[in-house]
């Protein structure tokens, strides 16, 4: 038999009900906004996937969900053949470790009163991970050097205000590695970086992955970025995915129109051409709420036709392994 | 060539603290031709937001500024405070800040903002010719009124962003400096806002600098790329030079750090090791320590930026050297 999949997320959903938002006061009725709308997949050990698509289309929110952050209003997440959502006690303690999240701002990741070395040394503890706190201070030190934090006492005293962008990204990147998890979910880790720091984050989970068999779930709007660390890319629209598959298969040959619209408006970074025309689409991402049926992206989608208002496509392959939903497809 | 609407000369910024003086920027001269646009590059806390606020002369109490700074045949560096709000500051350069919701007070309505500036740069103004000025730089910035009547927090990214613009578009002035105005946006906000400052250097014939560490976006919007290292000059060339053959081993590093939409996929070089500690910088070239070319010479004096061709500089002792290898 083989082994179960490291994540399944199956027809996962997550509402939100706006109570004293702007939306309920112009309706006069509280509202729902569908921040995630049945999402499924499967992450494989060692395997990468990243989600793709413009603020605000739900991305933060699967990856919350995938970590237990946040509960699915409905669907059911299996964690390495596990239930995730009934969790509880020690099953759920080990949950923790076995699966990490890295934030967008790093600054979040750490306690503001605690020095570096003592929120490391706690999170390693809470974990029963090292003999003591000698042997945990000697694999804190290792780790840190190898990621290029030298020397590693220097940063060890430092809070974490005294620490740059960079290098706060670097010790949350350090952190998960010493807990050896085998899922993360990193958060638009690299958005706000250099690019020459954003380059060294990206090849250390890239050798996580490696050493590890750790799976990722990396979300990006950058998708050269999403190429560069991706097995597989989902593009996500309003809470729900429109189109997953291998990156390259999806780069080289975007089949839904929100796809084709991103990668045409994503800057070439040298010399080489655009890869087509900016598709114009208009407006920003719309609020999800009170969804009705039809495509989310037909008041955008310069394709839209007829159907695209009425019914709402569903995730499917068109023959190669990439899923994509549009009526356009058949 | 027409004319440098700005020209700095030998600028040299640092700023005091407990620790001593950091050295932010040091000894930058560069030609800023009227209706040119200049990407300004390099990593955080290089020294670009700093070179920027001096032009403003916005810099905070504790900063110094030696050198000149012409802009339209005067020098800004010693224009005294009164003289910049005065018709000068916002209404012949302004600027569109790297932290837009910082720049703005969140608990007054965008209008009532942009009015207020009105009021103060241009008082000879009528209440409806203000108000027809704030519609005008709305619609250039492809943004509804209602957006006047919005607080900055109910805005989405994008919207925040074209406000800002709007902002920095109010007084008409000549010059305007981009700091990563479009960082953190999604890409087709990002190509929308691009566009739209296309448009508005054509429309106006605008001179700007554009800052951003992300490379597509000056390769997008400018003619000329100056990289800035530890609060120096290193490289500056023509936009497609800088892209297609760049010169300096940091330029090269920048670039090479980037993950590419096409072709082979090869594990990304980064550039090992950081910035110098600039209350005590390197002797010599400051990216020596990092440097794969790096020799002791490059250690003993700062190599001169040099011409290697028109418009083209450098600030490398080992171009030559390349050269003939290659
Ligand atoms: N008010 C200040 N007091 C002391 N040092 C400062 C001050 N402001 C900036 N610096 C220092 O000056 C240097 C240049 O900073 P600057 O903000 O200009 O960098 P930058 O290139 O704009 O970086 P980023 O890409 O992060 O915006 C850095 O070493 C920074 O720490
Ligand atoms: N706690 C919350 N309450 C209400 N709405 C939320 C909450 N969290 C997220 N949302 C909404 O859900 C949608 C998706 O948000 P998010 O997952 O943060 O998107 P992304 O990460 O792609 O920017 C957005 O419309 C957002 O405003
Ligand atoms: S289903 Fe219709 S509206 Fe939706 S993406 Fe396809 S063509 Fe566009
Ligand atoms: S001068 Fe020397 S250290 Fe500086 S960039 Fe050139 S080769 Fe490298
Ligand atoms: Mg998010
Ligand atoms: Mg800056």
């Amino acid at each position: 038999m083989s082994e179960a999949p490291l994540i399944v997320a199956d027809e996962l959903q997550c509402l939100f009900t706006v109570r004293r938002g702007p939306v309920e006061f112009i309706r006069g009725k509280a509202s729902r906004i569908h921040a995630v709308d049945t999402v499924s997949f499967t992450l494989e050990r060692a395997e990468i996937l990243a989600l793709v698509g413009e603020s605000g289309c739900g991305k933060s929110t699967v990856g919350r969900m995938l970590v237990k952050m946040e509960e699915p209003t409905a669907g059911a997440l299996t964690f390495a053949g596990e239930t995730v959502n009934a969790l509880s006690g020690a099953r759920l303690k080990e949950f923790r470790r076995r699966a990490q999240m890295i934030f967008q701002n790093p600054f979040e990741a750490f306690d503001p009163r605690l020095t570096i070395g003592t929120s490391l040394q706690q999170a390693m503890q809470i974990h029963n991970i090292g003999k003591d706190q000698h042997d945990r201070l000697q694999r804190i030190v290792t780790v840190m050097e190898r990621s290029g934090l030298t020397p590693a006492e220097d940063f060890l005293s430092r809070y974490p205000h005294e620490l740059s962008g960079g290098q706060s990204q670097r010790i949350a990147t350090v952190r998960v590695m010493l807990l050896s998890p085998e899922f993360v979910v990193a958060d638009e880790p690299v958005s706000m970086l250099d690019v020459s720091v954003r380059a060294d984050i990206l090849n250390q989970l890239l050798d996580l992955r490696d050493e590890l068999d750790m799976g990722i779930v990396f979300i990006t709007h950058d998708l050269a970025v999403a190429r560069y660390i991706a097995d597989r890319i989902a593009v996500m629209y309003l809470g729900m995915f429109v189109e997953v598959g291998p990156a390259e298969e999806i780069l080289a040959n975007p089949r839904h129109p929100y796809s084709q619209a991103l990668l045409s408006n994503t800057l070439p970074a040298g010399d080489e051409d655009r890869i087509t025309e900016p598709m114009p689409i208009g407006g920003e991402v719309p609020t999800p709420v009170d969804i009705q049926p039809g495509c989310r992206f037909a008041n955008r989608c310069p394709f839209a036709f007829d159907r695209c208002f009425k019914e709402t496509p569903i995730l499917q392959a068109h023959g190669g392994k990439t899923e994509v939903a549009c009526h356009l497809l058949g | 060539m027409s004319e440098s609407l700005l020209e700095l000369r030998n600028v040299s910024i640092r700023y005091r603290t407990g620790r001593g003086h950091v050295s932010a920027v040091e000894d930058v001269s560069l030609q800023v031709p009227t209706g040119a646009s200049i990407g300004l590059v390099g990593e955080s806390g290089s020294g670009k937001s700093t070179l920027a606020l001096a032009l403003m002369r916005l810099l905070p109490q504790n900063a110094e500024v030696t050198g000149e700074m012409i802009f339209a045949g005067e020098n800004l560096v010693t224009k005294t405070e009164s003289q910049l709000s005065k018709g000068w500051r916002w209404r012949k350069l302004a600027m569109v800040f790297q932290k837009s919701l910082a720049a703005m007070s969140p608990v007054h309505r965008i209008g009532q903002q942009m009015e207020d500036v009105l009021t103060i740069h241009e008082p000879h103004l009528t209440k409806p010719e203000r108000e027809q000025r704030l519609h005008d730089v709305l619609t250039s910035v492809r943004l509804p009124n209602r957006v006047l009547r919005a607080y900055p927090f109910e805005l989405s990214g994008g919207m925040m962003q074209r406000s800002m613009i709007a902002l920095g578009l109010l007084c008409n002035p000549p010059f305007l400096i981009f700091d990563e105005a479009t960082t953190a946006l999604d890409v087709i906000t990002q190509t929308q806002i691009l566009k739209e400052i296309e448009r508005l250097k054509a429309e106006y014939n605008l001179t700007t600098i554009v800052i951003s560490h992300d490379v597509g976006v000056i390769n997008a919007v400018t003619d000329t790329v100056a990289v800035l290292y530890a609060g120096q000059l290193m490289e500056v060339a023509p936009r497609e030079t800088f892209f297609s053959n760049p010169q300096h081993p940091y330029s090269q590093a920048l670039i090479s750090s980037v993950p590419r939409l096409r072709g082979e996929k090869t594990r990304l070089a980064g550039i090992p090791g950081s910035l110098p500690d600039l209350t005590n910088p390197p002797q010599g070239c400051r990216f020596a320590p990092r440097c794969p070319h790096a020799t002791e010479g490059c250690l003993a004096v700062t190599p001169p930026l040099v011409e290697v061709a028109p418009g083209h500089l450098v600030r490398c002792t080992d171009i030559p050297l390349r050269e003939v290898v290659a």
